[in-house]
């Protein structure tokens, strides 16, 4: 029900759902970070949707149909925000976005145990001119800290209904919904076609010399709009007004934002102290529990024990169910695919093919994808729901700023060495595109399940399990070398940080499980259509032997540069698209190319004859091969979350580099190994 | 901005310390002008003024000038300190936390 995009170029017709829906009052859904938000919504439209608000992709807003007591509503949730002026994502300031949907009311969603804080915020809506209805929500964990609300007084000052919610339960949810549909449908009503805002709020709240300064600021407004086309085009905040999306005194509310700031807080701190009431109370056991994740003793080593944990957890619950879905697809699946597809396809080498796709590719993803990857976002969004990702971020600021990453980036790195296509797209917990892009270097040189295969199967049972540690151990550095040089040549840095700490929160489980199955459900799409072209065309390649002519076009250069047999870059080359093969293809297209007694390729194939590869290759070029196939390249699929996740360029210019540092350092390795 | 800022004095009169020496031991003694990033662990302060470019961030999170802070914790490295402001607890980065002048 994805119903619109917005983009930098706006048009009205596309904020609208043609057809059904589109006469319907619009209530937007504006609250600050960590306020519930997300959970209010779920129990306002009856189920869990994330918001995409990750930094470096397009903000979706979506539009749904919610049922209230006073007719239904097209409810538009918006990314969490601290003020009108911030830039959630993409390059349009907050306000922006919330105009484009032109809202007919605002529910404003505040912490019930923080007024002060939150109230500027609902200022800052009213002062568009926009019916708003607040939610003072959380009311649970405010009284539980001893707070006292008195909503009827807060909203004679507001001039707003004022309720008191809870997200979790659903108290006042409806109440609230039901309020917003009835302002909506009011200001639809009386002001018709030009619904334009109210001009001015009922008691104007600032003080004398700051609402002259904003009817001044209003009047200014005015001028060009009316007059000149060229000069309206050029204000968004005058063709806002002409549009009758804001009123003049909200436009000039927008633009004197940065002066408004003072009067608000005052006016918060002065109003809340007159609506509530607080008791003193013992802390909270999830203030106190935050407190000790925040201090470096016990937290620092608490963040090593969750990341160990996290990455042993995925580790083991993937390992267990890949190994028993791999065997229930080859006991079951497997022979039913192969009858298959031999009556369907008569080319045999076609059909060879096509079984390289359907049983090797599908089997991959499902071994790959379900256990590792969903046990990884389970545990992600578990993590990210609780708090416990904010405050590891503090602790561990420093040591990822070398980096120029923030410290939550810890989970998707580590994440990395399970699978790379959920890390990239785990990426999306950072908070700048910059951070996202050097996260995702780190990420793609990380070595995989996979890939950590390949080395340890290519270089222990030749070269010793200490060179096979030691292959890693190079990997691990040069990676770390590689994430400081791009924190150093990437334009740009780290922002300072300035960060709010929510108390944990128990997660909700249906809303963990909902926002892990969103993001696997993306991580499928991307991943399986090239795991399926990619595998087809490998086992094209192979099975037709086209890969001979490009191996002896290769060997010359291969061997002069990385001391390595041309054989070992066609494996390094076709590893793009099944990176877990590249040590089997290396020692089915050893057995075909020199005929080392291989006689059925797809023997050597299907179980990796080790003998066989030290025949072929020494241990130093094993080493180098492990190193290079570990280093060059991402696999297909991580390409391809690359590019959905930053685009082309920017996924082009990260694979090219891991290729160009891969041969690097491969060519260095061959001398200082003596293989070429 | 300064010119359109209007300061309304008595908003600020009963949160607001005193002008001139303090009574915090850990301040007190200073000429030079304290910043957040010196208070010790477990002192508070009162804002003076914040300088920019982080002005408005700051004050979106509640460090005005005239309000009380806390600070609770330094996370190790020279990393982010913990500060309370009314309800709120925030992580400011050296650099953010030095930009916040108390008195």
């Amino acid at each position: 029900m994805r119903l619109h995009e917005h983009g930098p170029a706006r048009d009205d017709a596309t904020c609208r759902e043609p057809g059904s829906g589109a006469d319907l009052p619009t209530v937007a859904l504006v609250g600050r970070p960590n306020v519930g938000k997300s959970t209010f919504l779920a129990r306002a439209s009856r189920r869990f949707v994330e918001t995409s608000n990750a930094p470096g992709t397009t903000v979706f807003l979506e539009r749904r149909r919610v049922e209230t007591s006073n007719g239904p509503v097209g409810l538009v949730d918006l990314p969490g925000t601290r003020s009108l002026d911030d830039v959630p994502a993409g390059d349009s300031p907050f306000w922006q976005l919330l105009l484009d949907a032109r809202p007919d009311a605002i529910v404003v969603v505040v912490d019930a145990g923080d007024l002060a804080r939150h109230l500027p915020l609902v200022l800052a809506c009213r002062d568009l001119g926009l019916p708003i209805v607040v939610a003072a929500n959380l009311i649970d964990e405010a009284e539980a800290q001893g707070v006292r609300l008195d909503t009827g007084r807060l909203g004679q000052l507001l001039v707003a209904p004022v309720v008191a919610t809870c997200g979790r339960t659903g108290r006042g949810v409806a109440e609230v919904l039901g309020h917003a549909a009835a302002l909506g449908r009011q200001r639809r009503a009386v002001a018709g076609d030009l619904r334009s805002p109210r001009a001015t709020v009922p008691a104007p709240p600032y003080p004398p010399l700051v609402e002259a300064d904003l009817a001044r600021a209003g009047a200014e407004l005015r001028g060009p709009v009316r007059s000149l086309g060229a000069a309206a085009v050029a204000d968004p905040l005058a063709s806002f007004v002409d549009r009758g999306l804001v009123s003049r005194r909200g436009a000039a509310s927008l633009r004197l934002a940065s002066s408004l700031a003072i009067p608000r807080a005052d006016l918060a701190e002065r109003w809340s102290e007159q609506v509530e009431r607080r008791v003193d109370r013992p802390e909270p056991l999830a203030e106190r529990l935050s407190r000790i994740v925040t201090a470096p003793w016990p937290g620092l080593p608490l963040f090593v024990l969750a990341t160990i944990a996290s990455f042993l957890a995925v580790i083991a619950v993937g390992g267990v169910l890949s190994g028993a879905m791999t065997s229930a697809w080859t006991s079951t699946v497997s022979p039913a695919l192969a009858a298959a597809v031999s009556t369907l396809v008569p080319v045999p080498v076609l059909a060879r093919a096509t079984l390289w796709a359907l049983d090797g590719g599908l089997l991959a993803m499902l071994t790959v994808g379900i256990p590792y990857v969903l046990t990884f976002y389970l545990l992600l969004a578990a993590l990210e729901d609780s708090g416990y990702l904010t405050s590891a971020a503090v602790l561990t600021d420093r040591v990822f700023g070398v980096l120029g990453l923030p410290g939550r980036a810890a989970i998707p790195l580590l994440t990395a060495s399970g699978c790379n296509v959920p890390a990239v797209q785990g990426t999306r917990i950072l908070r700048t595109r910059r951070e996202r892009v050097l996260a995702a270097w780190l990420v793609t040189l990380t070595p995989c399940s996979a890939r950590s295969a390949v080395v340890i199967a290519a270089v222990a049972p030749f070269a010793g399990v200490p060179a096979a540690l030691g292959a890693f151990a190079l990997v691990l550095a040069i990676t770390i070398v590689s994430g400081i040089g791009a924190n150093a040549v990437i334009p740009g840095r780290q922002p300072s940080l300035v960060l709010e700490l929510a108390p944990l929160r128990r997660p909700i489980a249906r809303h963990v499980a909902a926002k892990a199955w969103f993001r696997f459900r993306g991580f499928v799409v991307t991943a399986t259509p090239f795991m399926l072209a990619g595998s087809f065309v490998v086992g094209l390649a192979y099975e037709s032997g086209a890969w001979a002519p490009i191996a002896r076009f290769a060997d010359p250069v291969v061997r002069a540069t990385l001391g390595l047999p041309a054989i070992a870059a066609v494996a390094i080359v076709f590893a793009f698209l099944r990176k877990e093969l590249a040590l089997q293809l290396l020692v089915a297209l050893a057995a075909v190319h020199l005929g080392a007694g291989a006689g059925s390729s797809s023997a050597a194939l299907s179980g990796l004859s080790t003998p066989s590869v030290g025949s072929v290759l020494s241990a130093g070029q094993l080493f180098v091969f492990a190193v290079v196939t570990s280093i060059s390249i991402p696999c297909v699929a991580t390409l391809a979350t690359l590019r959905g996740e930053l685009g082309g360029r920017t996924a082009a210019t990260i694979s090219g580099a891991s290729v160009l540092l891969a041969l690097g350092t491969g060519t260095i390795l061959a001398r200082i190994l003596g293989v070429a | 901005m300064s010119a359109t800022r209007p300061v309304v004095p008595d908003e600020h009169a009963v949160p607001t310390a005193p002008a001139g020496p303090t009574t915090r031991p850990t301040l007190a003694a200073r000429s030079i002008p304290a910043t957040l990033d010196r208070v010790a662990v477990g002192a508070e302060a009162v804002i003076a003024d914040v300088v920019p470019p982080h002005r408005g961030e700051l004050a979106v999170e509640g460090l005005l000038p005239g309000r009380t802070v806390r600070v609770t914790g330094r996370a190790p490295f020279r990393g982010p300190i913990l500060v309370t402001v009314g309800r709120a607890r925030l992580a400011l980065s050296r650099d953010v936390a030095a930009s916040v002048i108390v008195r």
